[in-house]
């Protein structure tokens, strides 16, 4: 026990945090199976609603990153953790959740074949995604993870930025948070920002460059994070 | 609780001593820890411990390693003596002075303590 | 005197941590919260922290607990520097009013299980006995708690999470009379059982001075006195009687205030008084008191009164 001590923030998210996280697919899976039902009694199902639906997670990823450095880190330097063991136990965590989050998504592209085909529906697929077929269930993962590896991390260094010593940070911040939210959006395909898509055409980057520039603007988010986040000091919150 | 005159720690080493003298504590037998003490009347435990070593000083208690603090047999006997020493100066003398400064006669005082003495024989 | 305690019952104290404190300097922008602030506080003692509002108690107590770094200047615990130094964060604990320990919409037996991951030396079985004694609901709600129970629920944390340096910072607010005793009780028995260094910053100065061996005060960013509780008491005493009687007594003294009421004064004068000072007073019919923890508090931070020469008069 005393082995893992070192790794206790990390611990601490794997069982707390990763299970209620993965359980909530569940009904969001069922919810959007429900809706295709709806649409299919109104009128005729003929675009995946799994693939409409979940890019809107990535905002879900913004929102817990900046709960990980706005919350959680606090609380954690409260209970004597430092921030560097906070920064690293926290990374390998987001790393592995998007991961685990990215096949879960891929996954519900499966099923909702499955479910569709039963159903006589049709499955049509954004065009500007990367992946055009919804049994291509690894390049799909791969996209959601990068996407949501992005945006956690942008999320978690926009949290410190306007929680920090100077909230000047979190303004300056949003520069670089920009350009790696539309960069994972360019890279994957999965847009929900129209004027970028306008802006850029469909995904143009392609599977080696994208993914390349993705983990390259992934680093670039830790290293602002850890800079944001390395003094940052512990609040006195007025309730 | 305490007063404010004197340290709190002489205050409760004060307060075992009028257990000694009025045979509440009684001579071999062990007093309370100093945690109990200071749980009791919520002050510092190195406060109690104060109080406790002034009385290993004096005398009035001894420390069995590991085990406790004990009344010092002979404790009861020489707090008795000793008060009896000082009887006079912190009892009798403020009490005449009192008496001078407010005009009562001595003897009327004297008149008092006979009075308090049939009494007693009574 | 040496400054290692010896049990009276002859146990030997397990190792404390020591708190050392050099030319600490905090500031936040251009306000200044601590300046040029040194001390030291051996091991194994309960430290009183006074202060007025924005004295600097809490700035004070977050840099000792790496909650903030020090804009200057050294802290050490251990003798090594605290900020980011896990080997020494794990061992410290500090509790603040503003409850940093509980998230609104985590309940509290999640709290708890949150400090239980955390904290390599939590103690799970203290902290049910304490949440039961301080009746703290386990189901609820950070965020419904009421402001007592939030503070009851600090004070488990800090407690149950038995560390060597444990600080209060005015962790009391909003608890009752009884579960500010039963705080009492359980910091006296935890002290008790195994010596710890602990500071708590209070506005309850005379109901928690009892408690503490030491006292600090910190006035304007800076310490201003730092003694023992028995001591400090010793020193500051007031006088009243006739205002010539007592004008020609404190002459030469460090005093403190002053109050008037027709032609009786009343001076109080910081500084220890000898036999020979007291029966000189008894002669000039003056009235000698000790003052009270809270008084002497009050007059030592007094804005007004630092600017005074100790031999002057009325203002």
């Amino acid at each position: 026990m005393s082995r893992f001590r070192h790794w206790a923030v990390a611990r601490l998210l794997f069982s707390t945090h990763l299970p209620f996280l993965v359980l909530l697919w569940v009904p969001v899976a069922v919810l959007l199976t429900a809706a295709a039902g709806v649409v299919a009694v109104v009128g005729t199902v003929n675009h995946s609603v799994w693939d409409i639906a979940v890019p809107i997670l990535r905002w879900f990823a913004l929102g817990y990153g900046a709960y990980l450095t706005t919350r959680m880190l606090p609380l954690c330097i409260a209970h004597g953790r430092t921030r560097r063991e906070f920064m690293i136990q926290s990374s390998c965590f987001v790393a592995a959740l998007t991961g685990v989050l990215g096949a879960l998504l891929a996954l519900g592209y499966l099923l909702e074949k499955g479910v569709y085909g039963l159903a006589g529906w049709r499955q049509q697929l954004a065009d500007e995604r990367l992946f055009d077929a919804p049994d291509q269930f690894w390049l799909i993962a791969l996209c959601y993870w990068v996407l949501l590896l992005l945006w956690t991390t942008v999320g978690a260094f926009l949290g410190a930025g306007f929680t920090g010593a100077d909230e000047g940070w979190g303004v300056i911040a949003l520069l670089p948070a920009v350009v790696l939210a539309i960069l994972a959006s360019v890279a994957t395909g999965i847009n929900g920002l129209p004027f970028v898509s306008r802006l850029l055409g469909e995904s143009s980057l392609g599977l080696p460059i994208g993914m390349l520039s993705c983990l390259a603007g992934y680093a670039v988010g830790l290293a602002i994070t850890w800079g944001l986040v390395r003094e940052i000091p512990v609040r006195t919150r007025t309730s | 609780m305490f007063d404010d005159r004197s340290p709190i720690y002489r205050q409760i080493a004060e307060r075992i001593t009028a257990d000694v003298l009025n045979g509440v504590l009684l001579a071999d037998e062990q007093v309370m820890s100093t945690t109990q003490y200071a749980t009791y009347y919520r002050i510092n435990p190195a406060t109690a411990a104060k109080a406790f070593q002034q009385l290993v000083d004096e005398g009035v208690l001894y420390k069995r390693r590991g085990v406790g603090m004990f009344v010092s047999p002979d404790a009861p006997a020489a707090l008795r003596a000793r008060r009896r020493e000082s009887f006079f100066g912190d009892v009798v003398d403020p009490m005449v002075a009192e008496a001078r400064a407010i005009g009562i006669p001595l003897g009327e005082i004297v008149k008092r303590i006979e009075q308090s003495m049939n009494e007693d024989v009574r | 005197m040496t400054r290692a305690r010896v049990d009276a019952e002859g146990t030997v104290p397990p190792v404390t941590v020591d708190v050392e404190v050099r030319q600490l300097r905090l500031s936040y922008g251009r306000t200044v919260a601590l300046d040029d602030l040194s001390l030291s506080l051996p091991g194994g003692r309960v430290y009183g922290l006074l202060g007025r509002n924005g004295a600097g108690k809490t700035s004070l107590l977050s840099v000792l607990a790496g909650f903030r770094r020090a804009s200057a200047g050294e802290v050490l615990v251990s003798g090594e520097p605290v900020f980011e130094n896990s080997r020494i964060t794990r061992q410290v604990c500090l509790i603040r009013e503003s409850g940093d320990v509980g998230d609104g919409d985590d309940r509290v037996k999640e709290t708890l299980d949150i400090a239980r991951h955390l904290r390599p030396s939590w103690d799970a079985e203290y902290a049910r006995r304490l949440v039961d004694r301080f009746g703290v609901p386990l189901d609820r709600k950070v965020k419904d708690l009421s402001r007592g129970q939030r503070s009851a629920l600090g004070i488990v944390v800090g407690l149950a999470s038995r560390t060597p340096l444990l600080m209060f910072d005015e962790a009391h607010l909003g608890l009752d009379a009884p579960s500010r005793e039963a705080f009492q009780e359980e910091l006296i028995a935890e002290v008790g059982a195994s010596p710890r260094t602990v500071v708590v910053s209070t506005h309850l100065i005379e109901e928690q001075a009892p408690l503490f061996e030491e006292v600090l005060i910190l006035d304007r960013g800076r310490l201003v006195v730092q003694e023992e509780t028995d001591t400090l008491l010793a020193r500051g005493t007031t006088v009243t009687g006739h205002a010539a009687a007592v004008e020609t007594f404190t002459a030469g003294m460090t005093t403190l205030g002053e109050r008037r009421l027709g032609r009786t004064v009343e001076v109080t004068v910081f500084g220890d008084l000898d036999d020979a000072d007291r029966v000189r007073a008894g002669q000039a019919g003056l009235d000698l008191t000790p003052m009270a923890l809270q008084d002497l508090f009050i007059h030592l931070t007094d804005p007004d009164v630092h600017r005074t020469d100790p031999d002057g008069g009325p203002r």
